[in-house]
């Protein structure tokens, strides 16, 4: 008896890791809404499974094979999505403020190593996250037991703290980029036009002569002039820098610059991003939906899709980048550099899944404010780790704390009844999904990489315009089916508020104050 | 499309649909659905009503069953609830959702729970047998209270019927001052016991006392439960009547034979103190009245 229950649990979290390669590779379709229509389908299936009961298995075991196959499915999809992620919504390498380190790879031509490195790093949060059960149970269950009262302030302070660890900077002084060579002593009347200092503008080719009032260093000075004064700085390093007090003409284009204030401009619309997608989230939050075929859908699903899909995929589309050939060669891993990433990952996802709203966008920063290795190598293994990682924790907070911390897990309450592990032998229903975990690992570790070879392969054949259209069309229709006409005009404000933050240049992770604020709100 | 164009136009486009966001949520409140068809709408947030059947707390988490037309929910909330006791009838908005393949209500803000006044349907107690299994309301005056072991029967009674109360519990254990002659509103369900109809209400704190009543023993407990005061002492108040050759002492429509003792010719209410007892040779109970005020 033991043999088929073992059997059955190995065989149906085969299947739901096939079930979560296929769609991993769906862009935008996120793990909770297959949980949302498995949980729809599961009565169905939980009749036409009944012939079981005749091989002597109980009821309960049919529903615990059930999650078996959510939960495998659930974690395969964490290996897979990496792959569309990768090939799909990159920028325009040049004209992006910020730019993922999976485009940055595909970009240089190599999509293919960047999915290789996410299946070493999920697979790692893997082995880790086994390797971290008993530290799970015995530290950070008791933690959350203490912290419990202080959720509210520990949501602020990450809210604060993710804020404040902003680095873009924002330009705002004016500058003056001499031309090549558009620097000479004043002598005499000049061929040009000459503007006055106060009358430049962006974006202006012009000439302006004054005296140097202030040298800041080489190749850069304060010129003056009656209406005031700018700062010339010569990106070319072609000539000396004129001394103070010498008069210069100065032929060059008006740009911005950064300055004293760019990195408190840049934490400031930090937090505005933050607050909108914060009141999007509170607006949102109560908001009815309708789906169209009868199935759950909350309005989280068309905003989540908006911020972090679609924004991504119309600013693909409005700055279409030439994607290079790709390589599909072995890449070298840094194993030892791989280990700590995947440490890094994995550390702060065990210890933010015991706080609701804070979801594995924000522990990948958390975890980053922490990694010595910046390279996009690195980080993807990080980034990895994380979602997985936080998808195992998710499910061992859930029998240890008690708290569904995904929608996923959410289902699983509520297909088998969930008993708390607080030490000893664990629950049999855990037993089983923990062996899920396993299999779905090791099966996903390989079909990653098979599929990303495939990506890399057929994907420059594929026009890319067209087929990020279609995705978004797809996202689209998946909006309106799941929560009608609602949910796709919750998922059009989504891409706008998702737009802001990529084309200002600040981290996209700060618009998951749309789950954030609403929590605190509901706390406080 | 350049990148300043692509931020105004995202600023603005957000902008403009938080503001549109903003008018819907103030226009679409969710919808009121009957307890039956909640589980049609799984995954969204619904308003519901119904009456507060059994509280449960654990910890921080409240479960309530809610009860409405033949259908119960359970609605599950994270916060203080208080206010809320069995027998209100509530107002709920939450999300449904599943717990073991059983729909329930989840309640995230406490907001989401109002109090509806009266909501049970009143009703005479001559309509009672017209809702058989349905919660109701019913004014009368208590004629009798009556322990019986750890419950307590209550006997209300109206212009024209009479029906039992079967509550659990017993009024001294409760902060209710409940005693005979107070008129009450009861909300219970109407069940049957023994082929008669009996309202049951959820707790004591369904009974609310309308008016205060004097107190004291009435004709009519003793015409309810005549083998419960057989060979006691009872003092009882009510007119006197001479008809057949005999005494009587009547009050509330119920005649009380008086034997062996000769009342005054008078019109006013009496206060007796005797012995109450069957008398085989009458075949009936009667009073052996020992004292006598006017």
């Amino acid at each position: 008896m033991i043999l088929l229950e073992f059997g059955l649990v190995v065989a149906f979290a085969t299947l739901g890791t096939l079930l979560g390669v296929a769609t991993g590779i769906i862009p935008g379709f996120h793990a909770n809404n297959l949980a949302l229509i498995l949980g729809a389908t599961f009565p169905g299936a939980m009749a036409y499974l009944g012939f079981l009961t005749g091989y002597g298995l109980s009821p309960s075991f049919i529903s615990i094979l059930l999650c078996v196959a959510l939960v495998s499915c659930a974690i395969a999809h964490t290996f897979l999505n990496f792959v569309p992620a990768t090939f799909l919504g990159a920028p325009e390498g040049e004209t992006a403020l910020t730019i993922l380190p999976a485009h940055a790879l595909l970009l240089e031509g190599r999509g293919y190593h960047g999915v290789v490195l996410s299946a070493v790093g999920s697979y790692g949060a893997v082995l880790f996250g086994f390797a971290f059960i008993p530290l799970f149970l015995y530290v950070v269950t008791p933690a959350y037991m203490v912290l419990r009262p202080y959720i509210m302030w520990i949501l602020l302070a990450i809210s604060v703290v993710l804020i404040y660890s902003e680095h873009c900077q924002i330009p705002y002084k004016k500058v003056v980029i001499p031309v090549y060579g558009g620097v000479r002593l004043s002598s005499g009347p000049h061929g040009h036009e000459k503007m006055r200092i106060k009358d430049l503008r962006m974006g202006d080719r012009c000439v302006i002569e004054g005296r140097v009032a202030q040298v800041m260093g080489p190749y850069e000075y304060y010129l003056q002039d009656p209406s005031g004064r700018i700062l010339v700085r010569a990106e070319h390093r072609w000539g000396p820098t004129p001394l103070e007090s010498t008069r210069v003409v100065v032929e060059g284009d008006v740009a911005k610059t950064t300055g004293r204030w760019s990195r408190w401009a840049g934490r400031g619309i930090a937090a505005g991003v933050y607050c909108l997608a914060g009141c999007f989230g509170c607006l949102i939050w109560n908001l009815p939906t309708i789906s169209y075929i009868g199935l759950p859908g909350s309005p989280l699903f068309p905003a989540l899709a908006g911020i972090f899909g679609v924004a991504t995929l119309i600013y693909s589309l409005m700055l279409t980048p030439e994607i290079p050939k790709q390589r599909i060669d072995e890449p070298l891993i840094n194993w030892s550099e791989s280990f700590w990433s995947v440490l890094i990952g994995s550390i702060p996802a065990a210890i933010t899944v015991m706080l609701p709203g804070v979801t594995p966008a924000h522990t990948t920063v958390i975890a980053r404010l922490g990694s010595r290795d910046r390279t996009p190598e690195q980080v993807i293994v990080t980034l990895c780790s994380v979602n997985t990682a936080y998808c195992l924790f998710s499910l061992l907070a859930l029998f240890t704390l008690l708290r569904p911390r995904t929608g996923v897990m959410m289902s699983l309450q509520g297909l088998v009844p969930v008993h708390q592990w607080s030490g000893g032998t664990p629950p049999y229903a855990l037993c089983c999904l923990l062996v899920a975990v396993l299999v779905s690992g090791t099966i996903g570790y390989f079909a990653t990489i098979w599929v990303g070879k495939r990506f890399a392969t057929f994907f420059t054949r594929i026009p890319y315009r067209k087929l990020i259209g279609g995705i978004i069309c797809g996202l689209g229709c998946l909006a309106f089916l799941f929560t009608g006409w609602r949910g796709l005009f919750i998922m059009g404000v989504g891409a706008a508020i998702g737009l802001i933050p990529i084309s200002m240049g600040v981290r996209r992770s700060h618009a998951m104050g749309v789950l954030l604020l609403p929590i605190i709100l509901v706390l406080a | 499309m350049n990148l300043r164009n692509i931020r105004i136009l995202s600023i603005a486009v957000a902008l403009i649909g938080l503001t549109v966001l903003y008018g819907i949520s103030l226009s679409a409140k969710t919808p009121l659905v009957a307890l039956s068809d909640v589980p049609q709408y799984q995954g969204t947030y619904v308003t519901a009503h119904g009456m507060v059947e059994t509280v449960y707390t654990t910890g921080k988490r409240t479960s309530l069953t809610l009860y409405d037309k033949g259908t119960r929910m359970e609605v599950v909330t994270w916060n203080p609830v208080e206010s809320t006791a069995v027998g209100d009838w509530i107002s709920v908005t939450g999300r449904v959702g599943t717990y073991r393949g059983v729909p329930q209500i989840v309640v995230d803000e406490m907001l989401s729970i109002e109090h509806i006044p009266h909501a049970t349907p009143h009703i005479t107690i001559a309509d009672v047998s017209g809702h058989h299994g349905e919660y109701v309301s019913v004014e009368g005056r208590i004629v009798s209270l009556v322990m019986t072991g750890r419950n307590t029967v209550i006997h209300i009674k109206d212009d024209r019927r009479s029906i039992p109360v079967f509550v659990k519990g017993l009024p001294s254990d409760q902060d209710q001052a409940i005693t005979r002659g107070d008129r009450v509103r009861i909300a219970g369900k109407v069940v049957q016991y023994r082929r008669n109809y009996e309202i049951k209400p959820l707790s004591w704190e369904c009974i609310t006392v309308l008016e205060k009543g004097e107190g004291g023993f009435t004709m009519d407990e003793l015409a309810l439960y005549p083998e419960l005061y057989k060979g006691k002492e009872i003092t009882i108040v009510g007119h006197p009547q001479h008809r057949n050759g005999r005494d009587y002492l009547t009050s509330n429509g119920l005649s009380l034979l008086l034997i062996d003792h000769q009342l005054p010719e008078t019109q006013g209410t009496v206060t007796l103190h005797g012995r109450f007892d069957y008398d085989p040779a009458l075949f009936a109970y009667g009073l052996w009245a020992t004292d006598q005020k006017a």
